[in-house]
């Protein structure tokens, strides 16, 4: 479950032209953990899912009569296996690379397309900008899971349209706060002086106004994927997500819930791993807030 | 200490060494230091300071209240006459005895002194009740009562009225209705007209004044402004970054300051320089109240500095009857005058 | 005074617009399907006298405006058409299934506040103790703990492992009702109040603060008195504003608790009519829970404005 205000991410940062983007991250990070923390949990898990097959030899839809709901340690099965047999510990790393898609390729995505749009309709102004909001606001007003849910019910559940759903309904976020970083920026002297330099909207969209939305939007980006991590497995655990047997933890969480009381470990491990993966983020966006406080 | 000090019978409060430490991410900020001072039942006493001289969170630690709970006071704050040996070790019931029935606070802004969302009424009947004061209609009737005393226009009126309805000057005279519910011994008045228009502050300032005289109460008045302290007070206290640099009775400090801060308020007044002559502003701008050594505060800005101030550790030493002053270069016969090089370099 | 009430007129007024773009949303979702929707509906059903009804009970068969206005004209008199799935109007599941998606979320409401009011309290006032420690730590997890996993969590805890509570299903009468939700309401409660706990903390840090509070103290009536009288209902203000803005996310999570608990209300009704392709449920559904997103949250700025009688509309602090 996300909760979050999107008006109330980076807040408390002073809109300023950001020069910690052209900092080399590491040296940047220096001194602070949350951000130490977040960036190591989140290459630690890259990693293992990325590089699955280095870190079991098992095969993660391999169904296996014999060897079923085996208890973790034994049978040569780290974590034991699921109702079919399958290697949990395989279906663990494999399944995070459906999750770690999610969090990367949702939010990217919607990064940049929400930002632009957000920026272009603060820049453009007058009706078109009064439109583009009230759109935004309605967006608001659905629950986001329900959006998204719906829009996958009118497209047909598959992952190539749950991704499109997601696009669709949370583009509004960014839109949001670029647009009110844009509006505010727009008021700031080096803006104006810009402008009276006969610079063009666009070079000065670009030049002198991105810098001072991209960090905001930056550090919502990291909230916004611990949400669409959570989306995608919740999607998967009501069944309309990514469809079986292919591995993702929310659904092997839901699939896992009818043995909780004998093999908690089948729902319980991944949620677990769910639950990394979402304070990685959360952690990256604490310490990229901190440093855009420290610089402001 | 002074040779005359109040007679001891006759004391309401007795403050020795105060220090109140506010830590911070630069280090521990010392909004008071070492501050001691004494009243007298029914004295009035100015506490005159600029903004960040520490005077409020002073006169503040003097009714045991502290500016945040990180904060650290130590010294004594003592109510001779209530048998109160220190406010600060006072534990929390008998320190909510003192509070109810013996002292009381204005503080500077009204708008958020009163609870924005209860009624006028009720926060003044809150005052009256608390510790075992009448409620009911008799409560009604003293709540009543109050608010006539400090001159609300037609209170049986605005009883039910919120603090947004009224104006900064009846919300002031309500807090002062609240103040003086258990008629105490003891108002501390922060700044109390600073946030009131021109016109109010006059009337304000006269009411606190009047009720403090029907009342014998002791008023501790805490203003930036030394023509207002000047006007009204028995006796007045100079605080410069966290000390009392000077302290007399208001006549006697008017007339021949011993500290080269006090003349240099004093020739900041408006109306006491002639006319022809330009105002005189103090150069500089007080310190950072961090890491603050025993020597003189005041020297960096101070016309009558010399090198051997830096070396000396300042203490209140008398220079009068009933006149102590911070300053190295005041004697009990007077306070040097600056040279007139000095003053050159300095303009 | 009569200012205020005029401006909260205007903020029913407002409405009108909101709920109007809400409803052109949910039309518009169907046409989202790729194709033709009465092929998608029927399958390997499909002939094409079926496809020829279903088009006109969607009102496929007419100009667009016209079906938007048909849509609106139904969605006022909760007319949405016929379920494909349970051959029953929508409406009359839509109420079916309502009671037990609002039951959940008002028992929800109620293990906020009573989670969150005292939490809240506490860890302001013992600012840097146990408990401001445990809800801080608590609240960067709460962001990323799914609710479906807290609900699995508490399923196996209390209603397997001490038999406490049901684990799933809706049971029959009122009392069994609320028993058959004490788990699904707190599995959404939990997550939830971790952000009103610290949202509680850092506004009852702000009002302790205020000279008011000094004021209070100085009358000599009693810390609890205080925190009550004074301090509670100063506070609470900017709690109800971040409990409005985050009212769809916990919409949002019934959807997923029901499904985990078995419960038969909105949510599940939306989850089933996916799969099945029950276009006239899905649009129904989202349109009636952003519908009561909005009303909810007109209702936190009204109950706002009661307690704060300087507040005519919204948020001025």
């Amino acid at each position: 479950m996300t909760v979050l205000d999107p008006a109330q991410v980076g807040r408390d940062a002073a809109p300023r032209r950001a020069r910690w983007l052209a900092v080399p991250l590491p040296r940047a990070a220096r001194g602070r953990p949350a951000l130490y923390a977040g960036a190591g949990l989140l290459l630690v898990i890259s990693v293992l899912c990325l590089g699955a097959p280095l870190f079991t030899s098992y095969s993660p839809t391999e169904i296996d009569a014999l060897a079923v709901l085996v208890t973790p340690g034994s049978g040569g099965h780290l974590l034991g296996t699921d109702e079919f047999g399958r290697d949990l510990w395989a279906r663990l790393l494999y399944g995070g690379r459906y999750d770690l898609a999610i969090a990367f390729g949702a939010t990217t995505v919607t990064l940049v397309v929400g930002t632009a749009i957000g920026m272009a309709s603060a820049y453009a102004g007058g009706w078109v900008d009064a439109v583009v909001m009230r759109i935004v606001d309605l967006f608001f007003a659905f629950p986001f899971i329900v959006l998204v849910i719906a829009i996958i019910a009118a497209l047909g559940p598959s992952l190539r349209n749950m991704f499109i759903a997601l696009w669709i309904a949370s583009w509004v976020g960014y839109a949001r706060i670029a647009h009110g970083q844009t509006s505010s920026a727009s008021r700031y002297g080096y803006v104006i002086a810009a402008g009276c330099l006969g610079y063009s909207r666009r070079r000065i969209l670009v030049r002198h106004v991105l810098p001072s939305v991209l960090p905001f939007v930056t550090v919502f980006a990291m909230v916004d994927a611990v949400g669409n991590v959570l989306l995608g497995a919740s999607l998967g655990f009501l069944g309309i997500g990514i469809p079986q047997p292919t591995p993702e933890w929310g659904s092997m969480i839901s699939g896992g819930q009818a043995y909780v009381l004998s093999n908690w470990q089948l729902s319980l491990i991944p949620g677990l791993a769910l639950v990394l993966l979402g304070v990685a983020f959360s952690l990256l966006g604490d310490g990229l807030a901190d440093l855009l406080r420290a610089k402001g | 200490m002074t040779s005359h000090e109040p007679a001891t019978d006759t004391l309401l409060l007795d403050v020795h060494d105060l220090r109140v430490a506010i830590p911070s991410d630069s280090g521990d900020v010392m909004a008071a230091d070492g501050v001691s001072l004494q009243l007298r039942h029914g004295e009035v006493l100015g506490v005159v300071g600029e903004t960040g001289s520490g005077k409020s969170v002073t006169c503040r630690a003097l009714l045991g209240l502290r500016p945040t709970p990180q904060s650290t006071v130590s010294g004594t704050v003592a109510y001779p006459a209530h048998d109160v040996d220190d406010v600060l070790s006072l534990p929390p019931r008998r320190l909510r005895e003192l509070w109810g029935r013996r002292v009381a606070m204005i503080p500077q802004n009204p708008m958020t002194s009163l609870n924005p969302v209860r009624r006028i009424g009720e926060q003044v009947a809150e005052a009256v009740s608390a510790s075992g004061g009448p409620t009911g209609a008799a409560g009604a009737a003293r709540v009543l009562e109050l608010l006539h005393q400090v001159g609300l226009p037609a209170p049986e009126t605005r009883l039910r009225d919120y603090p947004h309805q009224f104006s900064g000057g009846m919300l002031q005279r309500t807090v002062i209705a609240i103040a003086i519910a258990q008629k105490p011994d003891l108002i501390v008045a922060d700044e109390p007209t600073t946030a009131l228009d021109v016109l109010i502050q006059d009337q304000i300032l006269a009411l606190l004044l009047s009720l403090q005289r029907d009342l014998g109460t002791g008023l501790i008045l805490v203003s930036h402004d030394l023509s207002v302290v000047s006007q009204v007070c028995d006796r007045v206290a100079v605080m410069y970054a966290g000390q009392i640099v000077e302290l007399a009775e208001t006549a006697t400090l008017l007339e021949s300051p011993r500290h080269p801060y006090t003349r240099a308020l004093l020739g900041a007044l408006p109306g006491a320089v002639p006319r022809d002559q330009e105002l005189r502003v103090i150069p500089g701008s007080p310190p950072q109240l961090v890491g603050l050594g025993p020597t003189c505060r005041f020297a960096p800005r101070c016309e009558l500095h010399e090198q051997a101030c830096d070396t000396w550790p300042t203490s209140l030493r008398d220079v009068g009857p009933a006149h102590t002053s911070r300053c190295r270069r005041a004697t009990a016969a007077s306070l040097p005058s600056p040279t007139p090089r000095h003053q050159e370099t300095q303009s | 005074m009569g200012s205020s009430v005029n401006l909260r007129w205007s903020r029913v007024a407002n409405l009108v617009p909101v709920l109007f773009g809400i409803t052109l949303v949910s039309f518009l979702l169907l046409r989202l399907v790729p194709g033709d929707p009465a092929q998608q509906i029927l399958g390997n059903r499909y002939t094409p006298e079926a496809a020829a009804g279903i088009r006109r009970s969607l009102g496929l068969d007419q100009p667009l405006l016209q079906q938007y206005w048909l849509f609106i004209k139904g969605a006022m008199t909760g007319s949405f058409g016929e379920s494909y799935q349970y051959h029953r109007p929508v409406g009359e599941l839509l109420l079916d299934r309502t009671g037990a998606s609002l039951m959940l979320v008002g028992l929800t409401a109620i293990f906020c506040a009573a989670l969150s009011i005292p939490l809240g309290i506490w860890a302001a006032v013992r600012r840097g103790g146990l408990v401001d420690q445990a809800t801080r730590v608590l609240f960067t997890l709460g962001f990323a703990l799914p609710a479906f996993l807290v609900g699995i969590v508490l399923i196996l805890v209390f209603g397997l492992k001490l038999g406490w509570a049901p684990i799933g299903g809706y049971g029959n009468g009122v009392l069994s009702h609320v028993g058959h939700l004490v788990l699904p309401a707190l599995t959404l409660a939990i997550p939830f109040s971790t952000v009103l706990v610290r949202s509680l903390r850092s506004s009852t840090i702000t009002v302790l603060e205020a000279d008011f509070v000094t004021v209070a103290r100085l009358k000599g009536i009693p810390e609890s008195r205080i925190l009550v009288r004074h301090v509670l209902r100063n506070a609470i203000g900017p709690v109800a504003v971040v409990f409005g803005i985050n009212l769809a996310f916990l919409v949002g999570g019934t959807v997923v608790v029901e499904n985990v608990f078995s419960i038969p209300g909105l949510g599940s009704l939306l989850v089933g009519a996916v799969s099945t392709r029950d276009y006239p449920v899905v649009q129904a559904v989202a349109l009636v829970l952003a519908v009561f997103v909005v009303l909810v949250n007109l209702l936190t700025d009204v109950v706002h404005g009661l307690l704060d009688p300087r507040l005519s509309v919204g948020v001025q602090r």
